[in-house]
C-alpha cells in the first residue's frame, strides 16, 4: 500500500500511498488503484481532473486557494464532492479540488486525526489512527 | 509549474482559470459567477433564516438547504447530476484555503 519514494518521479523522498479509491458521492462509480501523495501543506485534498471527468463528478463551486502558484494571482479551481478511500485506514466524503495532475494529493482534510510517523534515515513511514496505530496494516519499506 | 499556467480573465470578476485544465471558456465558471451573485444577493435574508447552513442555488434560487454539507451534495448529485448547482455556506466569512502544495502538472 505504501512506499517511500526517493528515486522515482519525486525530487525528494515522499510519502506515497498506492491503491487509493475515488468514488462519486453515492459510492457507485469509482476509480481504483490510484496513487496519492500525502500532503500536509494542503488544506484540501486534490484529485486528478481526468478522474473527476471519468466519474462524471459535477463541479459544485470554484475556489481560489493561496499557494498553488505563489508567483501568480489566485486562480479559480473547480471543487467537487468525492469519496476517498484508503483501504484499512479511512473512507471519507470530502469537498476536493480537481486539478490536472497524475496523482492525488491527500490534504489535511483527509489526514485529520491520523498520525504520520516518518523514519527519514530508512525512508520509511507509517500512517494510522491513534489508539489502533500498531494494528493498522501499514507497510514499512 | 508556472509555465503551464496562464490567466483567463472573466468579465466582472477578478478571477482567473487554469489554462490546460479544460476550464478555458468553461460555461461552468460563468454559471458559478451567476449563481454566486444570486447567492450574495440573497445572503442577508439567508443569514436571518438559516445561518451556518449550506444552501444549494440553482438558476438564481435556493432549492435546498441542510446543516450537513455532504448530505446536501449527495441530494444534488441525485437530483441535479448533470446540472451546475452552487453549494455555499450561509456565512459572511469566506474560508481562506491554503495549498502549499505541488500544483498542476504539465500535460
Amino acid at each position: 500500500m505504501s512506499r517511500a519514494s526517493g528515486k522515482e518521479k519525486y525530487s525528494l523522498p515522499a510519502v506515497v500511498i498506492d491503491g487509493v479509491v475515488i468514488s462519486d458521492t453515492a459510492g457507485v462509480s469509482h476509480r481504483e488503484r490510484l496513487s496519492a501523495l500525502v500532503d500536509i501543506g494542503a488544506d484540501r485534498s486534490v484529485i486528478p481532473l481526468h478522474v473527476c471527468n471519468d466519474l462524471n463528478l459535477q463541479t459544485r463551486r470554484f475556489a481560489s486557494p493561496r499557494g498553488f502558484d505563489p508567483q501568480a494571482e489566485r486562480r479559480s479551481i473547480p471543487e467537487y464532492y468525492a469519496l476517498i478511500r484508503v483501504e484499512g485506514l479511512r473512507e471519507v466524503l470530502l469537498r476536493v479540488f480537481g486539478v490536472p495532475r497524475s496523482n492525488i494529493l491527500l490534504g489535511r482534510d483527509f489526514l485529520t486525526g491520523l498520525t504520520l510517523v516518518v523514519d527519514s534515515p530508512r525512508l520509511t513511514w507509517r500512517l494510522g489512527c491513534p489508539g489502533i496505530f500498531g494494528k493498522m496494516a501499514l507497510r514499512l519499506l | 509549474m508556472a509555465d503551464n499556467l496562464k490567466e483567463l480573465k472573466v468579465i466582472g470578476e477578478p478571477q482567473v482559470a487554469l489554462i490546460g485544465s479544460g476550464l478555458e471558456g468553461d460555461p461552468m465558471l460563468a454559471q458559478f459567477f451567476q449563481e454566486r451573485a444570486a447567492f450574495r444577493k440573497q445572503l442577508p435574508e439567508l443569514l436571518k433564516t438559516c445561518p451556518g447552513q449550506y444552501v444549494a442555488v440553482y438558476q438564481g434560487r435556493v432549492i435546498d438547504q441542510d446543516k450537513d454539507e455532504f448530505a446536501l451534495a449527495r441530494r444534488m448529485d441525485i437530483g441535479y447530476r448533470h446540472e451546475f448547482v452552487l453549494i455555499e455556506k450561509v456565512s459572511i466569512e469566506e474560508d481562506e484555503i491554503r495549498m502549499e502544495s505541488p500544483g498542476p502538472e504539465s500535460p
